[in-house]
């Protein structure tokens, strides 16, 4: 064992310059190495016209008289008679421009076509405001599916010729309205939406109407302008291709984080035997190979505590993955004034906050954006370092917690890991600044880190999005396999929580020590995921952070000495190591003798 | 020597039933040696059973702490081993860094066999170097009077290489009884450090799978931690009342106490702590205390202070002090640090003893050991000790080398400290009182003229 150790450490300090190398090319070409591709056209669909059942008409809700809907992969137009099933006309955005759509390619779509379509009706004349006269009025139908609402430099826009009116909804965040090609600016408009009704709503100087609840988008909507004094009134219901939650559709989504859980288990399971064998042939650890690998019967320890901080924790992240990548969808709003830089993949575009990790992973693009933009990006990345820090890590992000679930199930099975030593963690500072390095600059190098990160694969595919993956999917196996024998081994290695940890000195979560209480007993170190050894050795400084720690307060919950270590907000010390919790599992032990020792005394009291 | 070659010809590996066992040997004795074996016995009880009385007579002793007294009493008066199921296996240990989760874990009984005999050191002095620490010579007058069960009994010596004397030791045990010399790192600054004692554990646990024919398992192991760790629930339950001020129970007594987990099975010691706990939490509660409000509190540190040799915290609380914490590897030290165990696995568990037994012990055989004058500073704070008595065996260097730190450091607190330095017989008792007296009385006196000012 010790020379495998030996050899280890003397093949340490080329790998750690490997990996950096191979990263770095790898990230270069992360675009050819594909981990798991979606479709980005329309292959795959059939569209077809139909009329809806209600014969009802007249009704002064006219959103309903002309409007797309999905059924799996069948796209329907729905229309209100057959008249006016055969009188329209469908259009579909593909790489050659607007095509217009016949029955043929209604059946087997067309790999060329981008994901929208568009369908108009001839002009009508009626009176819809019941002054008497007539108005013309004009009806189109707009759909886009899922796909095209990534993060696209163009958003799906018509000719207008075609139509004047057109909806346009870019990044499942922002609708605006265009109208003969120009933003339809500051007017008011009719919206209706299946949701919840008809409204009067005025855009802004962009067109943009604000504050539209993602549910209502999604129910269907459809806006309605009065141009020329009411004279003519155009009309256009916009659907988009929705994910919806436990769908066969969902499933497909999560496909690929699926085939990653299934290789990283085979991956485990293969270093398993591999270490088996080689610490059968030695010597000294050859006999305790069944042990080590936990084959042998195992049981548990009880006597150190289950519950406290750490059970909040778990809370918290377990709260913290599912709002983040629910919340949107629920809620239908998100936060959107605010971006928090956490691991929590704004490419699932439902996501309850969005992360500065893309914009800082496209740094590049940050010219391109509006001022008010940067001005967001910029101050909450600020105000998330000194306030949040890497509490964010410990406790929110969602990477950290599958993480945190691999090294759990490890736990659990009795499996040894892989201690690293403080040489080893040392070596992991080169990669560290790699990383950053990577995902601050790739983008201006052609490349994006969004491309490796490993990320991706998780947010998007649980709320539904079918996101193709490339290297960041492999990387994604090697995070898995690594968190499984390492606990939050990504985490040692992560960009965006590195750049926050540059912050740690500004952050107002700050793990506090007093050095005359510890005992240098080491506990802390063995437990901190991240390896930082000055949490035990430090004799001077009450003020142990460090850029590296997570906020975990694993030191914390493993400190056997009173207040040696605790964790504070501002100053405040809200949780401190204290002996007695830290022992509070012998509780049981102790009533156990409690009531042993009572029924002795009452039986020596009955001798007598 | 012609006892030591007496004692390898009759060697006899293996649990005998003690009596069976000295027949076997009487055979192989003069009537010489048998008169000497039997002055020996005499002697070794008679002081024992006075230092014992000592014990019992310093008054304030709680009903609940009889039971260690009896421990005590049945090991070195009665000639008794520990009491146990008849066929466990007993495995001797020195030092405070044999894992004995490990020896629970094989199915057999650690004994602690630092010793503190005066009447073996008698025996030792001839057995080696002159200027040997009185505990070795004990230790190897024991081994060679062949008389004490718990050493006789023992079915493997572990004896971690820590100072010079343990080292030789080591080797001329081998000499006489299966020994196992367990090579402590002599640093711990370094990862590297920890990582070679789970070596070295990993290398023992076969050697005790040899003696109890059981094998270890991760069952074994995760319950033998635990019921360490509950023994060190109540230990820390117990420290708890010994830092109530006016104190609760005596030093000296809780030395006894702590000398007493030497010879007992765990969990019966713990048993018996928790019973000691209650009567201390009913201590607490009638405001039944043991020291008065303005006596002396002072605690002892340095070299270990085995029964029976328990003169030094007698005399303590014998000239008017409270002995209110002691910093030695026969006191507190022996299980104050919980192993914490951060990874579940087999390994972990072996990692979590090995970080356990080197990194928090302020055993100053280790290169750095910084650490100790924060544990004695945390301990002042924590009993609020007044003085500090240093002891030092004729002898041992380590805790020499240390004294002359120590008392810079708490020169600059304003605790005095004072070095005592004392043999394995009763002949300094008499320099040892005045000493302790005049320190006693100082601490008196600092204390008055605090008072006063305020
Ligand atoms: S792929 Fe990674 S870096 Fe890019 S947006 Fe998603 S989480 Fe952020
Ligand atoms: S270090 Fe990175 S992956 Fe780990 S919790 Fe923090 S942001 Fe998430
Ligand atoms: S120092 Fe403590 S809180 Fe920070 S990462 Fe390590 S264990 Fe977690
Ligand atoms: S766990 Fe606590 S006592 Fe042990 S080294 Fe860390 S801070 Fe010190």
């Amino acid at each position: 064992m010790k020379k495998i150790y030996q050899n280890i450490k003397k093949t340490v300090t080329p790998a750690v310059i490997l990996v950096c190398v191979v990263l770095m090319l790898l990230s270069l070409f992360a675009y050819n190495l594909v981990f798991y591709q979606f479709s980005t056209d329309a292959t795959g669909y059939t569209m077809v016209t139909a009329v809806s059942s209600e014969e009802a008409g007249e009704q002064t809700d006219t959103s309903s008289k002309l409007y797309f809907s999905y059924d799996n992969n069948q796209i329907s137009l729905n229309t209100m008679s057959n008249q006016d099933a055969s009188a329209a006309t469908l259009y579909a955005l593909s790489v050659n421009g607007v095509t217009e759509m016949t029955a043929d390619n209604m059946a087997v779509m067309s790999p060329d076509y981008l994901g929208s379509f568009i369908a108009t009706l001839p002009q009508q004349t009626a009176d819809l405001d019941g002054d008497g006269s007539s108005e013309t009025l004009y009806l189109a139908a707009k759909t886009d599916m899922e796909f095209t609402q990534g993060y696209r430099p163009t958003p799906p826009i018509f000719d207008h010729e075609l139509f004047p009116l057109e909806i346009i909804f870019t990044d499942r965040t922002t609708l605006s309205v265009l109208f003969e090609g120009e933003p339809l600016a500051d007017q008011t408009v009719t919206l209706t939406s299946q949701r919840s009704g008809t409204s009067q709503v005025t855009t802004n100087s962009a067109g943009i109407i604000e504050g539209v609840s993602l549910l209502d988008i999604r129910s269907g909507i459809a806006v309605t302008y009065a141009a020329d004094d009411g004279d003519n009134v155009y009309q256009m219901s916009y659907q988009v291709e929705d994910n919806t939650l436990f769908s066969s559709r969902y499933l497909a989504a999560m496909t690929p984080f699926m085939i990653i859980v299934l290789l990283s288990a085979v991956g485990i399971i293969l270093c398993l035997w591999l270490r088996r064998r080689i610490v059968k042939k030695d010597p000294v650890m050859g006999r305790f190979a069944n042990e080590r690998t936990s084959l042998g019967p195992v049981g548990t320890m009880k006597g150190q505590r289950k519950f406290g901080f750490m059970t909040l924790r778990w809370l918290t992240m377990i709260i913290s993955f599912f709002t983040l990548i629910y919340g949107g969808k629920l809620l239908g709003q998100w936060v959107n004034a605010i971006e928090i830089p956490i691991f929590a993949c704004p490419i699932n575009q439902d996501q309850l906050i969005a992360s500065s990790c893309y914009t800082l992973a496209h740094l590049n693009t940050l010219v391109n954006l509006r001022w008010s933009e940067i001005g967001i990006f910029l101050a909450s990345l600020l105000i998330s370092i000194v306030v949040l820090g890497r509490f964010i890590c410990g406790f929110l992000c969602p990477l950290g917690l599958v993480q945190d679930l691999t090294h759990e199930t490890r736990q659990g099975l009795k499996i040894e890991g892989l201690p690293l030593s403080e040489k080893l963690y040392r070596q992991l500072k080169p990669i560290k600044w790699t990383m950053l390095l990577l995902f601050l600059g790739l983008s201006f190098v052609g490349g994006n880190f969004c491309d490796i990160c490993p990320a991706i694969t998780l947010s998007p595919a649980f709320a539904g999005f079918k996101v193709s993956l490339f290297l960041g999917g492999f990387f994604m196996i090697v995070v898995i396999i690594g968190g499984f024998f390492k606990r939050r081994f990504f985490c040692n290695i992560c960009p965006l929580g590195y750049l926050i940890g540059l912050g740690h000195k500004f952050s107002l979560f700050r793990i506090k020590k007093d050095c005359q209480a510890c005992t240098e007993c080491g506990a802390c170190y063995e437990a901190c995921p991240m390896g930082i050894k000055t949490i035990y050795t430090e004799r001077e400084k009450t003020d142990v952070t460090t850029a590296d720690c997570i906020m975990c307060g694993e030191c914390i919950d493993k400190c056997p000495e009173n207040k040696a270590l605790s964790m504070s907000f501002s100053g405040l010390k809200f949780y401190r190591a204290s002996r007695k919790t830290f022992m509070s599992g012998h509780k049981n032990s102790e009533k156990k003798l409690k009531r042993f020792i009572r029924k002795r005394e009452k039986n020596e009291s009955d001798q007598k | 020597m012609s006892l030591i070659k007496n004692k390898r010809n009759s060697q006899k590996i293996g649990l005998a039933d003690h009596n069976g066992a000295a027949e076997n040997k009487t055979k192989e004795l003069t009537a010489m040696e048998q008169r000497q074996r039997q002055r020996f016995i005499d002697k070794a009880t008679k002081v024992s059973g006075k230092y014992l009385r000592r014990l019992a007579e310093l008054p304030g002793a709680p009903a609940a702490i009889q039971p260690f007294f009896k421990v005590l009493e049945d090991i070195y008066v009665e000639m008794k081993n520990v009491e146990r199921a008849a066929d466990t296996k007993t495995v001797g240990t020195y030092c405070v860094m044999v894992p004995h989760e490990l020896i629970y874990a094989v199915g057999a009984q650690p004994v602690k066999l630092c010793s503190g005999s005066y009447t073996a050191f008698a025996i030792g002095d001839d057995l080696v170097p002159r200027d040997a620490c009185p505990l070795i010579k004990a230790v190897m007058g024991f081994q060679a009077m062949d008389v004490m069960p718990v050493y006789q009994d023992c079915a493997l010596m572990v004896v971690p290489i820590t100072c010079d004397c343990k080292k030789k030791m080591a080797g001329m045990l081998k000499e006489m009884v299966p020994t196992y010399s367990l090579h402590v790192p002599t640093s711990k600054s370094d990862d590297t450090d920890m990582e070679q004692y789970v070596q070295e554990l990993y290398q023992l646990i076969p050697e005790l799978e040899a003696v109890t024919g059981q094998t270890i398992s991760y069952q074994s192991l995760a319950k033998s931690i635990d019921e360490m760790g509950f023994a060190q629930y109540e230990m820390s339950k117990f420290n708890e009342y010994k830092k109530h001020v006016p104190a609760l129970i005596k030093g000296t007594h809780a030395m006894a106490l702590m000398n007493a987990f030497s010879y007992m099975p765990l969990a019966q010691w713990s048993q018996q702590l928790h019973l000691l706990n209650r009567e201390l939490a009913r201590r607490k509660k009638d405001k039944q205390f043991v020291s008065k409000d303005k006596q002396p509190r002072i605690m002892v540190t340095g070299s270990p202070i085995i029964f029976p040799n328990i003169k030094i915290p007698l005399l303590i609380e014998e000239t008017g002090g409270i002995l209110v914490g002691d910093e030695t590897c026969m006191g507190e030290r022996s299980i104050y640090d919980p192993t914490v165990v951060v990874d579940q696995s087999f390994d972990g568990l072996m990692r979590s003893l090995a970080n356990r037994y080197t990194r928090p012990c302020t055993c100053p055989t280790f290169v750095d050991n910084d650490q100790r004058i924060y544990r004695i500073k945390q301990m002042i704070a924590d009993h609020q000790v007044q003085g500090v008595v240093y002891h030092v065996l004729r002898g041992c260097l380590v805790y020499d080398f240390e004294y002359q730190t120590l008392e810079d450091e708490l020169g600059k607190l304003g605790i005095p400290v004072i070095r005592v330095e004392s043999d394995y017989n009763e002949e300094d008792i008499e320099q040892l009182r005045i000493r302790i007296e005049a320190f006693i009385e100082l601490i008196k006196l600092k204390d008055l003229a605090e008072r006063s000012k305020k």
